[in-house]
C-alpha cells in the first residue's frame, strides 16, 4: 500500500524535479532573506522577489495539476498512464492533492511569518489558505472528465474570479481570517472530492464526450463540396486557423459573456473626469463596474495571445523529443511559408477576436447612464443611456484616440500572439524560459549602470533616463543588427526568398510605421511632461520613444523563426 | 544515364554516441518497387526521414529526384506520398477536410480518383478521423498519400499492425502504383512475404549499414541452403566464401551459402565434399542468414 504511494509521488517528482528544487529553493532563500534583511530592503528588489514568487507559485500550478492533455480537452487530464498502476483511484487522487496543498501551504504561511517577522503587517493564514484552494480547485477541475471541449478553461477563469473576487469582498466587509480559512477549505474539500470522482470516472473508461456522442448518433450522409484552395499557402492557412486560431476567439466570446454577469447587480454609476468637464462644468456618467473593468477586458485579449502564443498550444510538436509531427514536417511548403501561414492565421485570428470584443461591446452603450455637474456636485440626469451621455463629449480627438487605444490593442494582440513562435517552433524548451530571463538581466544591467552612472547614487532622475535612453538606443542597434544577421543567414540558406522579403519587408515597415505613429499619438501627454521635467529635450524624448517602440516590435523574433523552424523541421528522431 | 529517383552516397546519422546509418549508399531507380528489410532499430526509418529531409546529413548526401530534400522541401515533397507507422494525421479533421486540404498542396491531385479511393475504402467522408480505428486512418492516410499520384511512393512500415484487409489495400495501392509508368515505391516491413510479393529490389539493413541492395531475383538465385558430404569426418565447421553459416557435424555439414553455385563446388571439392542437396530459399530464411551473419 505504501509503495503504491511511494510510485505516485516518486512519478510527479521525476517529473518536474529540477523545476521543483529551483522552486522550493528560491521560495526557502527568498522567506530566510525576508525575515533576516526584510526591514532594510527596498522597495524595488522586495517588487522582483515578490515577482519571482508568484511566477513559481503558478509553477508549481502546472505541477501539481500533473496535466497530461491539452487544456481545451474534453477527456480528464490525469496523467492516463498511472491508470493502470496497481494503486486505489483515492491514492492516485490524494498524493498529488495532498503534496499539492501542504507544500503550497507551509511555503506561504513561512513567507507570510518571515514578511511579518520583519515588521510587515501580513494576514498569516488566508493567503496560503487561498493559494492552495486555488490549486486544489484547479485539480479537480482539470482531472474531471466534463465531456464539454474548453470546460476546462471556462472554469478556470470562472473559479479565478469567485476566489479573489470572493476573498476581495470578504475582507472589504472585514468577515474575520478564521471565517474566510473556513471557506475556503470547504472549497477545497469539495474540490477534492470532485477530483476524487472524476479520476475514478476517467479510470473507468467513462470519458465521452459530447463530440463523441454526437459523432456516434450521426447517420452517414453525403459531404458538400466545397470550394477547392487556390493554393497550398491558403490550404496552410485554413490548417492553423482550424488547429490554433478558434482558442483566441472562443476566449474574447467567453470573457465577454463573464463581463456582463456583475452588471447585473452593479447599478451604481460613476463620473468620466477624462471625457469632461465641458464648458458648463457637466460631466458623463457611466456604470462604475464598466468603467473600472472594460479596460481591463480589452487588456486581457493581448495577455490571452501571449499565453496562447507562448506554449498553450503545441500541438505541431510531439510532446517527447520535441520535433515535428511527420504529418506537419512533410507538408510540402518551404520552411518560410510554414511560418508565414502561421503569422497570416495568427492575424485572422486576431481580427475576429477583437471583432467579437467589439460587438459584445455594443450592449454597453445602451446601459444606464447620466451627467453631472461636478461644480455644483448635483446629478443632471440618471436614467439616461451611455451612447446619448457620451455622444455631446465624443469629438474627433476622443474618437481618434479611441480608435488609436482599440488599434495598438489589436496590434499588441498580434504580436503578442506571434513573439512566441521562434521558441516555439525550435523545439528547444529551455529556450522558452532563457531567453526573458537573458532579457530581464539585460534590463536589470542598464538599471545598475544608470545607477552606477548617477553621481548622486541613482537619485538623479536626468542621469536615470539618460542611461536608460542610452541602453534603449543600445538594445535597438542590437536588434537591427541581429536582424541584419539574420536576413543575410535566411537569404543565403534560401530561406527567404526575395520576393517573401520583399513582401515581408513591406509589410513591416508599415506595421511598425502604424504602430509607432499609434503610439506616439497616445504618449503625447507623457512626452511633453518629461520635456517640461528637463529630462530631455523633445528631440531626445521622442527619438527615444521612437526608438523604444521598435524595439518592441516582433522584428527579430519573426526572422528567428523560419530559421528555427528549418533547424527543427531537418532534425526529426 | 543517371534515372535514380533516390541517390544516398556514403550518408552516416549519429544520435548521440549511437551510430543510426553507417556510411550508407543506396541508389533507388525509377519505376521499381523497393523493399527495405531489417529488425527494429536497423536504421529504416531514419533512412526515410533523410530521404523526406526530415533529417539534415550529417556526412554524405542525400538526392531526390536531384534535388537536396533538406534544401528544397517544397519541390521535392510535392512528388512524394508519405505514409508512417505512426499515421500521426490531424485527428481534428475530418475525411473530407483531410482531402480537401491535401488537395490544396498538390496541382495533380485527382479529386475523381480519391473519390474512388474513397468507396473503395469504404470510408464515411463526413467521419473525424480522431473516431477512425487504426486501419480505417491508415486508409484515410494511403488515400491522400496516392490521390495525387506521387512519382515517388514511401512506406515507411505501413502494415504493421493492421489486420489482414487493411494489408491488402496497401499491397494493392503498391501494386497499381506500379501500374503507372515510371512511378517508384520505396517500402519498409517487416512482413517479408509481402516484400517478396511486390518488391523489385530490396535492400537489408542491420545496424545502420545496409548488408545487401540487388533485385529480389538475383537474391533468391544467389541464396541456396546446400548440404555437403566430407569424405572425413570434421571437428569444425568448413571455412567457404560466401557461406552465411554452418549447422552439422561428422561428415555431414549444411551451410546458408551467398554466391555462385560454381564457387560453392569448387571449393568443395577442395575440402573433399560433395554437394548432396541443395534449396532454395525464402525472403525470410535469406533475411535470418544474412542478418545473423553481420
Amino acid at each position: 500500500m505504501r509503495r503504491g504511494v511511494e510510485s505516485v509521488a516518486f512519478a510527479l517528482w521525476q517529473r518536474n524535479r529540477i523545476g521543483l528544487w529551483i522552486v522550493l529553493g528560491y521560495w526557502a532563500a527568498f522567506s530566510a532573506s525576508l525575515g533576516l534583511f526584510g526591514r532594510r530592503a527596498s522597495a524595488e528588489a522586495l517588487a522582483i522577489g515578490i515577482l519571482f514568487v508568484l511566477l513559481s507559485y503558478l509553477f508549481l500550478v502546472a505541477v501539481f495539476i500533473h496535466q497530461d492533455s491539452d487544456v481545451a480537452a474534453a477527456r480528464s487530464s490525469y496523467p492516463s498512464y498511472m491508470f493502470t498502476l496497481p494503486v486505489k483511484t483515492s491514492r492516485l487522487v490524494l498524493v498529488p492533492m495532498i503534496l499539492g496543498t501542504v507544500i503550497v501551504f507551509a511555503f506561504c504561511f513561512v513567507l507570510a511569518a518571515s514578511a511579518r517577522h520583519s515588521g510587515a503587517n501580513i494576514p498569516l493564514f488566508w493567503p496560503a489558505a487561498l493559494a492552495t484552494t486555488f490549486i486544489a480547485a484547479l485539480q479537480a477541475i482539470f482531472w474531471f472528465p466534463w465531456g464539454v471541449p474548453y470546460a476546462k478553461l471556462v472554469l478556470t477563469m470562472a473559479v479565478i474570479a469567485l476566489l479573489s473576487t470572493g476573498t476581495g469582498v470578504a475582507l472589504n466587509a472585514s468577515v474575520p481570517e478564521w471565517a474566510i480559512c473556513s471557506a475556503l477549505s470547504a472549497i477545497a474539500g469539495a474540490s477534492y472530492m470532485t477530483a476524487y470522482l472524476g479520476v475514478a470516472r476517467a479510470r473507468r473508461g467513462e470519458n465521452r464526450d459530447i463530440v463523441s456522442i454526437r459523432e456516434s448518433a450521426r447517420v452517414r450522409r453525403p459531404v458538400k463540396a466545397k470550394a477547392a484552395f487556390r493554393s497550398a499557402t491558403q490550404a496552410q492557412v485554413w490548417y492553423e486557423l482550424r488547429q490554433h486560431g478558434i482558442l483566441l476567439p472562443a476566449i474574447a466570446a467567453i470573457l465577454c459573456g463573464l463581463f456582463y454577469i456583475p452588471t447585473v447587480w452593479d447599478t451604481t454609476i460613476s463620473p468620466i473626469y477624462g471625457l469632461g468637464p465641458d464648458a458648463e462644468g457637466k460631466v458623463p456618467l457611466i456604470s462604475t463596474y464598466v468603467m473600472a473593468y472594460y479596460p481591463a477586458l480589452l487588456m486581457l485579449l493581448p495577455c490571452a495571445a501571449w499565453v496562447i502564443g507562448c506554449g498553450l498550444k503545441r500541438s505541431d510538436v510531439k510532446r517527447g523529443d520535441r520535433t515535428f509531427q511527420l504529418f506537419y514536417g512533410t507538408r510540402p511548403m518551404s520552411d518560410a511559408d510554414l511560418v508565414g501561414a502561421k503569422l497570416k492565421a495568427t492575424a485572422i485570428s486576431t481580427l475576429c477576436a477583437w471583432a467579437i470584443v467589439l460587438v459584445f461591446s455594443l450592449p454597453i452603450l445602451n446601459m444606464r447612464g447620466g451627467s453631472m455637474n461636478i461644480r455644483t456636485n448635483m446629478f443632471l440626469s440618471q436614467d439616461d443611456r451611455i451612447h446619448s451621455v457620451l455622444a455631446p463629449f465624443l469629438d474627433r480627438q476622443v474618437l481618434l484616440l479611441g480608435f488609436s487605444a482599440v488599434l495598438l490593442l489589436a496590434l499588441m494582440t498580434w504580436r503578442n500572439y506571434a513573439i512566441g513562435f521562434w521558441t516555439e517552433l525550435s523545439g528547444k524548451l529551455w529556450l522558452r524560459y532563457a531567453y526573458p530571463i537573458a532579457f530581464g538581466i539585460g534590463y536589470a544591467l542598464i538599471v545598475v549602470w544608470g545607477t552606477q552612472r548617477s553621481p548622486d547614487g541613482g537619485h538623479s532622475t536626468a542621469t536615470m533616463f539618460e542611461t536608460i535612453f542610452i541602453g534603449i538606443w543600445i538594445a535597438l542597434l542590437a536588434k537591427l543588427a541581429i536582424s541584419v544577421w539574420l536576413v543575410v543567414k535566411e537569404k543565403r540558406t534560401g530561406l527567404l526568398r526575395p520576393s517573401a522579403l520583399a513582401w515581408s519587408g513591406a509589410f513591416f515597415v508599415t506595421g511598425a510605421a502604424v504602430f509607432v505613429a499609434t503610439l506616439l499619438l497616445l504618449s503625447q501627454s507623457l512626452r511633453q511632461s518629461m520635456v517640461s521635467a528637463q529630462i530631455g529635450s523633445p528631440l531626445v524624448v521622442d527619438s527615444t520613444a521612437i526608438a523604444l517602440f521598435l524595439l518592441w516590435t516582433p522584428l527579430t523574433r519573426i526572422l528567428a523563426a523560419p530559421l528555427m523552424l528549418s533547424i527543427n523541421r531537418h532534425r526529426s528522431r | 544515364m543517371n534515372d535514380a529517383v533516390i541517390e544516398i552516397s556514403n550518408l552516416t546519422r549519429r544520435f548521440g554516441s549511437k551510430k543510426a546509418l553507417d556510411d550508407v549508399s543506396l541508389s533507388v531507380p525509377a519505376g521499381i518497387v523497393m523493399g527495405l528489410v531489417g529488425e527494429n532499430g536497423a536504421g529504416k526509418t531514419t533512412l526515410i526521414k533523410h530521404i523526406l529531409g526530415l533529417l539534415r546529413a550529417q556526412t554524405g548526401s542525400v538526392r531526390v529526384f536531384g534535388k537536396d530534400p533538406v534544401l528544397e522541401p517544397e519541390s521535392v515533397l510535392s512528388q512524394i506520398g508519405y505514409l508512417s507507422e505512426e499515421g500521426d494525421l490531424p485527428l481534428w479533421m475530418r475525411v473530407h477536410e483531410l482531402m480537401r486540404y491535401a488537395a490544396g498542396f498538390y496541382p495533380t491531385w485527382d479529386e475523381n480518383y480519391a473519390r474512388q479511393l474513397l468507396q473503395e475504402f469504404n470510408l464515411d467522408a463526413s467521419a473525424k478521423l480522431s473516431r477512425l480505428s487504426k486501419g480505417q486512418r491508415s486508409r484515410a492516410g494511403l488515400l491522400v498519400a496516392m490521390a495525387y499520384r506521387p512519382k515517388l511512393l514511401l512506406l515507411d512500415e505501413p502494415s504493421s499492425g493492421l489486420d489482414p484487409i487493411v494489408r491488402r489495400d496497401i499491397l494493392g495501392a503498391i501494386i497499381r502504383t506500379i501500374a503507372d509508368d515510371g512511378r517508384t515505391v520505396l517500402f519498409s516491413s517487416h512482413l517479408l512475404t509481402e516484400v517478396e510479393r511486390v518488391s523489385d529490389r530490396i535492400a537489408i539493413v542491420k545496424s545502420g549499414r545496409i548488408l545487401l541492395s540487388d533485385s529480389l531475383e538475383n537474391v533468391m538465385e544467389r541464396h541456396l541452403r546446400v548440404t555437403l558430404v566430407f569424405d572425413e569426418p570434421r571437428a569444425t565447421a568448413p571455412e567457404i566464401e560466401g557461406s552465411l553459416g554452418w549447422t552439422g557435424s561428422g561428415r555431414e555439414w549444411s551451410t546458408t551459402f551467398c554466391g555462385q553455385v560454381g564457387h560453392l563446388e569448387a571449393s568443395a571439392a577442395v575440402l573433399g565434399a560433395r554437394i548432396v542437396d541443395r534449396n532454395a530459399l525464402s525472403l525470410d530464411e535469406i533475411f535470418v542468414a544474412q542478418v545473423g551473419a553481420a
